[in-house]
């Protein structure tokens, strides 16, 4: 019994210093409106794509978002054109272009019925 | 019954399980009479099927096939909340996606060029004609809505 409590407590710690930096982080949408001259070329100004090889993006979760641009930047994920453009972004740049296109209406929420 | 007629009987079974028509039991049990004459004309009946078959594979994407073949995948990209085992980030919204996208980020998956464990599975695991279904499918869904 005591065991698992301090499991629990193990556990619950473990979380709350991994999370923060995701959770608190949430990004200006206007900010992100205003950095986003770049990525409507493609990506649209609505967030829906002029090119059907190119993703749509409005309504995209925000946390896939940061992921993506994230991945980008890091190399993790790698296309001619996106790994030149996120290259170029701060932490706070994709924080604000995913709150941006997670603002828009666009993609649908398949799980509502 | 003659023994004669039982193996005629047997004999006709075994044109039908060539074909695919009999359940694999009984295929089995006739697999012990499978004798030359049956070998003849498999030999016969393959390429003709593959023949009758090519018009069907050409590729085509079929938005009703796609919605059973994609009911793995809302396992995950239809979840509410589109949580899963990954804490960090939410699973991708793909209802209303482009179908090109779709079709290349599963080519990608599968050919090893975007990383992700449980993708490159799932798409490893997927046909060229699985992979366009469920892209249209997850494009038509969204048009429903």
């Amino acid at each position: 019994m005591k065991k698992s409590i301090l499991n629990q407590f193990v556990l619950a710690l473990a979380f709350t210093l991994f999370i923060p930096g995701l959770a608190l982080a949430k990004g200006n949408a206007a900010k992100g409106h205003e950095k986003a001259a770049t990525c409507e070329a493609c990506h649209g100004k609505d967030g829906l794509s002029i090119d059907p090889n190119y993703p749509n993006l409005a309504g995209q979760h925000f946390s896939y978002l940061v992921k993506a641009l994230s991945d980008y930047r890091s190399g993790n994920r790698s296309n001619a054109i996106m790994s030149s453009f996120a290259a170029n972004l701060s932490n706070q740049d994709i924080q604000d272009l995913a709150a941006w296109y997670a603002s828009q209406k666009g993609l649908k929420d398949l799980s509502v019925k | 019954m003659a023994a004669t007629q039982f193996i005629r009987f047997s004999s006709s079974l075994d044109h039908w399980a060539d074909i695919g028509l009999l359940s694999g039991s009984s295929y089995n049990r006739r697999l012990l009479l499978f004798t030359r004459e049956t070998e003849m004309r498999l030999n016969f009946l393959l390429p003709a099927l593959m023949l009758l078959s090519g018009p069907l594979t050409a590729a085509e994407a079929d938005a009703e096939a796609g919605a059973i073949k994609a009911y793995t995948c809302t396992g995950c990209h239809g979840i509410p909340g589109y949580n899963n085992i990954y804490p960090t980030y939410k699973v991708p919204k793909l209802g209303g996606q482009n179908y090109e996208y779709l079709v290349s980020a599963l080519h990608a998956y599968r050919d090893g060029e975007r990383k992700h464990a449980t993708m490159e599975g799932q798409a490893n695991a997927l046909s060229e004609q699985d992979i366009l279904d469920i892209s249209a499918y997850f494009v038509e869904i969204a048009k429903t809505q």
